[in-house]
């Protein structure tokens, strides 16, 4: 009987130990204060302005918090070093002008850096800025785009440059896009897209001149397991040169993509040696895609039987310049130059002049305020009355 | 290895006798039928006029004899008594150092012929007739397979013998063969594996359970699943646990060889494709090299990628147990070895699916891929055993497991979609995929264990153990090309599309203590059955990911492939510095204590008690500080009640209650706060996933007409806090990601019906298995009037639950000629193999039957020949979408093997 009393006493003493409360201690985000910005060298968490005829220089990933404005004023140049990127929470405002653009580089011009990763960042704008040498690995080793946004923003991307990123240029998820009067040059090693429009992104996309995109110049798609809200893009005025020759055949790069679920006016665009012309899908939205007055011309026959990839549903359209040489002030047509020797501003009496629409079919939505220049009746990004790209 | 065993086997049998004055008396009085010990029964000693019971082990003792001859008289109530002769100065065998005279009793059961015992007499705990035992006479409600059922089934791993068990159903590799226990439709997760009655760890690098395709049939001395628990066994087991007991040393001395060979029947059509894996270096060339080493395109090795095909791989395998007692059988020792290489291909072809706006699935993108698996299982076991005296024993096993797995897998994956309409089949982008993989999985268990009785009804019982499972998988290699099929079926020229390289290594170690105290007084008129006892285990992992893009060399122009030989890359991502999405270190502490009191209130032994388990789960990251849950220390407690009833009707017949809580732990990587980039949407890790809590009711009526037969007949109930199912997270529905959560509930109940009987020489073995599980889960909703994607709840049941599971084996077993057939089929009712994230789609697994057959026969006393023919039918593995769309088929082809095995005893 004693044993069994003091098993009994062992036996609630066991429970009374056992008895102890449930705690949890998961660590959260440290976002430490961001620093004005007062130095050359940064890293780390900044806020501030970025000013006129400086050059900084970035030595680690630089994080802009939510409530904070990373503003950089014409005439910078930013160098970064260390394979590092701008993580923006907040609002990012790159504002150069015409005669003192801005510049983002690697600190010697040939390594990669990590772009901006703007993914939930409140409003981003970029004017006359140069990017140059993107798409270095994140810390998982994925490449990563020159420009990220994942979320529903205003994003301003006018009279830039991308220049030799590795992978995606411009990719959005979501956002209200103004992507105008903008060059991208020789982007993507070995796969890319120079514009990636996607996950119910709208806007306009025109006057942009794209030179030896890996993949495609611009593509637009849905994502196929969040079917809303639907991407509904204008793409006009477009010049695409000596594109999509450097991603396998098995996805090819196209001048033009409309994919997966997706609504758009593709009008005005010329499409030079671009290894897939203009496809658009069966799967596209197609009651609400519209299409037309578009110009392809190719030296190579190869290329030629794809101005429209067959099986698609997209087909050449009476209002379309089929095989069309739209008389560029230079065209370089090898397409292995890894420099740009052309000169896409039209010559006078090109046949893409005069051939455009100047109006476009209501997509349902509201552009940005500032209003977007809408189409030429010239074609591609250089209409002869000068009203297009700058470059 | 087996040269140091044969050299110790023969220094041990050296060991001479040596003679003494005065004598003790001792031994066992075992039930003859099943040769189990037989505690309680009253031992008299005739000549000296003194008496004793035997303790728990059925030991009886007298000490102080003098030299002469002795009778015992044995009795024990449901046995006929026994008088045997002693005589201590004859006994020259039964004499050893310390002047004790050993004699085992054996009493045979009152309702039992004279030539049912001899038949019966050398009967172990291998037998049919001693599972039948166990299951009849335990606390829990368990079904049991000994090692003689194994030996004549056809399968030759734990997982595929454990589908033949009532409730069971298997998870399997792309090779076909049985990896993970799904427990009356509770998926692995739910589900704990023990070895000898210890948990080890998984050498998974994603989850913590352990794959049974690692675990070779012949170590094993049986298998037992526990579907209800008991205090005493750990908590986190909702399906069920599944204890694999290895082999013990056996009172005489053991000696069995095999060897055998075979085929897998695919392999005379598509033959074998092997790749060079001597050239795989075992660190990536970061770990390799000095930090800050740039890593360069030559870091990375051609041969592996280069496949050639190997024309004659038959399956070869041999094992070895030899085992036996020395010194008076105070000491035992046994050791088993097996080794098995097989070599196996299969086909496999699947789709990825999307929905519609209006919900209907369509297919995206189809793959056809081919595996040809070389795969090497080898397993160790060694057991050491002293018996210190009547009252202490303590043992020492130490187990080993290695599959190593070299894969070579050929994908083509075509878009369905793109460049592609409906009925232009065949034409389409399409990638080819060739990958090299060299994977290796171990698990080494040490375990240290104690019994001793302190005082007539005090008993001790102690267990150490130290386990590590690793798992290897150094540069698994993949090289992509990819063409397009036009419309006018025009083949374009084939494109390298780059390589990637991934480096994965991680381990798993624990560190157990368990101590079981028992106390089994005498009162109140009746005998009581006290028990309490802890358990502590620290177990640690460390897991390391390392990958690497290799992108075609020529920056200006697609590449046409001409071969791995002439492919030119340059290195694009160099590896991660320390931060990726599988690299982190994890930790666990549990600490769990129990007390449980079982008596007998005339036919009804109650046993009553409860457990709590302490758990505290750690785990750090290399993720920046900028990131939320980078690291985490989660702990809970459960206090788990726990009530078994078992009426017995009669000798033959019981009913069982079991009315229990238990709890299953989320796997580490499901908390770590990964990222896996996707096209459509990043798969993240849940920090704050909760484990889950589950409440069990049990209820089983048994009925054993003879020895080797029964007929057992289930029903279960259970319902689940917190189970763990992958839910869409929208809450920026423009970054959407895929994680696990807890939120919801679920219930399972179901019914289970075993049969055994035998007429004659031919027997028959059938269960089924009813279940039925039900669980919701918010699944993708495109929303058309809002305008935007919602998240809508659908009821399913869980994930691997099948609704029918039957068996049926038809048996032939004949003694006297030593001829043994058995013919097994297995029922596998349709059952969701995923679930998707789309509302109104799951994933089904169509029915599967599967037909195997084995037959051994002995040739004269020795040796015996055997054959294993391996899925029959051929049937594939179908899976299909609820609108009933074909998006998997796999063929794993038949397999035959035979061979020879030579027995002593």
């Amino acid at each position: 009987m004693k044993k069994l009393l003091l098993f009994l006493v062992a036996a609630s003493m066991v429970v009374a130990y056992s008895c102890k409360k449930t705690k949890n201690t998961i660590s959260t985000a440290v976002t430490p204060e961001s620093n004005p910005i007062n130095q050359d060298t940064l890293c780390g968490y900044i806020r501030g302005t970025m000013l006129s005829g400086k050059t900084y220089y970035i030595k680690c990933d630089i994080q802009v918090k939510n409530t904070d404005t990373l503003y950089i004023e014409n005439n910078v140049t930013v160098k970064v070093l260390n394979n590092s990127a701008f993580y923006i929470s907040g609002t990012l405002i790159s504002e150069g002008t015409q005669s003192s653009p801005i510049t983002f580089t690697s600190f010697d011009n040939s390594t990669h850096w990590g772009g901006f990763q703007c993914d939930t960042a409140n409003y981003v704008s970029f004017k006359w800025t140069h990017i140059n040498y993107t798409g270095g690995p994140d810390s998982s080793g994925s490449a990563r785009k020159s420009l990220y946004i994942a979320r529903n923003i205003p994003f301003v991307f006018h009279d830039s440059w991308l220049f030799e990123g590795q992978d995606d240029g411009l990719r959005c998820q979501g956002a209200q896009v103004s992507i105008l009067r903008s060059t991208f040059q020789h982007n993507g090693t070995t796969d890319g897209e120079a514009i990636n429009m996607k996950d119910g992104a709208t806007g306009d996309i025109a006057y942009n001149y794209i030179w030896s995109q890996a993949g495609s110049g611009i593509k637009l798609e849905t994502n196929a397991t969040i079917l809303l809200p639907q991407t509904r893009m204008n793409v006009y005025n477009n010049t695409v040169v000596n594109s999509g020759f450097r991603r396998g055949a098995g996805e090819p790069g196209r001048g033009v993509n409309v994919d997966l679920s997706t609504a758009a006016n593709v009008y005005n665009n010329i499409f030079v040696n671009v290894y897939r012309g203009l496809e658009i899908t069966q799967l596209a939205d197609t009651n609400n895609v519209h299409y037309g007055n578009n110009l392809f011309y190719a030296v190579d026959d190869s290329v030629k039987a794809n101005y429209y990839p067959a099986g698609n549903w997209g087909k050449q359209q009476p209002t379309d310049k089929i095989n069309v040489n739209p008389m560029l002030t230079g065209l370089d047509g090898n397409i292995m130059n890894t420099s740009d020797n052309n000169n896409p501003h039209l010559q006078s009496g090109s046949p893409a002049i005069g051939a455009g629409v100047t109006t476009l079919p209501n997509l349902g939505y509201i552009p940005l305020s500032g209003g977007d220049a809408g189409p030429s009746a010239d074609l591609g990004a250089y209409p002869s009355n000068g009203s297009g790209n700058l470059h | 290895m087996l040269k140091t065993f044969v050299f110790s086997l023969t220094s041990v049998l050296l060991v001479t006798a040596l003679h003494a004055q005065t004598f003790k008396i001792k031994g066992r009085v075992k039930d003859s039928e099943l040769n189990e010990p037989l505690p309680g029964a009253s031992v008299y000693l005739k000549e000296l006029h003194q008496q004793t019971i035997t303790d728990n082990e059925g030991e009886y003792r007298f000490e102080h004899v003098p030299a002469g001859d002795y009778s015992i008289l044995v009795n024990y109530t449901g046995f006929d008594s026994s008088t045997r002769l002693i005589n201590t100065s004859k006994a020259r065998k039964e004499e050893n150092e310390d002047g004790e005279v050993e004699m085992n009793i054996f009493l045979r059961p009152k309702n039992l012929t004279l030539t049912e015992v001899q038949i019966n007499r050398k009967r172990n705990n291998e037998t049919d007739e001693s599972s039948r035992y166990k299951e009849k006479n335990g606390d829990q409600i368990v079904n049991i397979v000994g090692a003689k059922a194994i030996e004549i089934s056809p399968d030759i791993t734990a997982a595929n013998i454990l589908q033949r068990v009532s409730g069971v159903s298997l998870e399997r590799s792309n090779q076909g063969d049985g990896r993970y226990a799904i427990v009356r439709g509770m998926d692995q997760r739910y589900n704990n594996t023990l070895i000898n009655g210890c948990k080890i760890p998984s050498p998974d690098p994603y989850n913590r359970y352990v794959p049974l395709d690692i675990i070779p049939s012949e170590l094993l001395q049986k298998i037992e699943v526990y579907k209800s628990l008991t205090p005493d066994m750990e908590g986190d087991a909702i399906g069920g646990t599944v204890n694999l007991e290895m082999k013990d040393a056996p009172d005489e001395l053991l000696l069995h060889a095999n060897a055998f060979s075979g085929y897998s029947a695919l392999l005379w059509k598509q033959p074998f494709q092997a790749f060079d894996r001597s050239i795989i270096h075992a660190q990536d060339p970061n770990e390799s090299n000095p930090k800050g080493y740039v890593t360069q395109p030559s870091d990375f090795p051609r041969k592996n990628l280069d496949f050639a095909p190997k024309t004659f791989t038959p399956y070869y395998s041999g094992g070895l147990i030899v085992g036996r007692r020395f010194i008076h059988n105070k000491l035992g020792i046994l050791l088993s070895g097996t080794y098995q290489n097989k070599y196996t291909t299969s086909n496999n072809q699947f789709f990825t699916v999307a929905p519609l706006l209006d919900g209907t699935p369509y297919l995206t993108e189809g793959f056809n891929r081919t595996y040809y698996d070389q795969t090497i299982r080898s397993g160790l076991n060694a057991k050491v055993d002293y018996q210190l005296n009547s009252k202490n024993n303590i043992s020492f096993t130490n187990i080993y497991l290695n599959l190593k797995d070299i894969q070579s897998r050929f994908t083509s994956d075509t878009s369905l979609t793109t460049f592609r309409t409906g009925n232009l089949y065949g034409t389409g982008q399409v990638f080819l995929r060739d990958r090299s993989e060299y994977n290796n999985q171990s698990i080494e268990s040490a375990i240290l264990n104690g019994k001793h009785q302190i005082t007539r009804n005090l008993f001790l019982n102690w267990t150490g153990l130290y386990s590590i499972a690793t798992n290897k998988t150094p540069d698994q290699a993949e090289v992509s090309r990819d063409f397009l099929i036009d419309s006018a079926y025009h083949h374009s020229a084939t494109y390298f599309d780059g390589l990637t390289r991934v480096w994965q290594h991680n381990n798993d170690k624990d560190y157990s203590g368990a101590l079981d105290l028992e106390y089994k007084p005498f009162l109140l008129g009746r005998t009581f059955d006290f028990k309490a006892g802890g358990l502590y285990r620290r177990k640690s992992r460390s897991n390391y990911l390392n990958d690497f893009e290799l992108r075609n060399a020529n920056q200006t122009m697609k590449s046409v492939y001409t071969g791995i030989e002439n492919a030119d890359w340059l290195v694009y991502s160099h590896g991660i510095g320390d931060y990726g999405t599988n690299n982190y270190d994890a930790s666990e502490t549990v600490s769990a204590y129990y007390a449980q009191i079982k008596t007998n209130f005339g036919p009804l032994q109650v046993l009553a008690g409860f457990r709590i388990e302490n758990t505290d789960d750690a785990y750090t990251t290399h993720a920046p500080a900028s990131q939320n849950a980078a690291n985490a220390n989660v702990s809970y407690m459960d206090f788990l009640p726990n009530l078994q009833l078992k009426y017995a009707i009669d000798k033959k017949q019981n009913l069982r209650l079991a009315l229990y809580k238990s709890l299953s732990r989320p796997s580490y990587f499901d908390l770590v706060p990964y990222d896996i980039k996707g096209d459509n949407y990043d798969q993240v890790g849940n920090p704050y996933l909760e484990h889950t809590q589950a409440a069990n009711a049990d209820l089983r009526y048994e009925w054993y007409p003879s020895n080797n037969e029964e007929i057992l007949a289930g029903v279960f109930y259970k319902q689940l806090q917190h189970p763990i199912e992958a839910t869409f997270d929208l809450k920026n529905i423009y970054a959407p990601t895929l994680t696990y959560t807890s939120d919801g509930t679920a219930t399972n109940y179901g019914f289970e019906l075993a049969v055994i009987k035998f007429i004659g020489h031919f027997g028959i073995n059938a269960n089924y298995t009813f279940t039925n599980s039900s669980l919701t889960t918010d699944k993708l909703f495109a929303d058309t009037a809002l305008g935007k994607e919602v998240l809508k709840s659908q009821n399913h049941p869980l994930q691997g639950q099948s609704k029918h599971i039957a068996n049926l084996s038809l048996l032939y077993l004949n003694k006297k000629i030593g001829l043994n057939i058995e013919i097994a089929y297995q029922f596998t009712g349709k059952r969701i193999s995923d679930v998707a994230p789309f509302y109104g789609t799951d994933y089904y697994q169509q029915d599967l039957s599967q037909l195997d057959f084995s037959a051994d026969k002995n040739i004269g006393k020795h040796f015996g020949a055997f054959v294993k023919l391996n899925n029959l039918l051929n049937a594939p593995y179908v899976v299909k979408l609820t609108n009933g769309l074909l998006v998997e088929k796999n063929y794993f082809g038949r397999s035959f093997l035979f061979g020879f095995s030579y027995k002593l005893n």
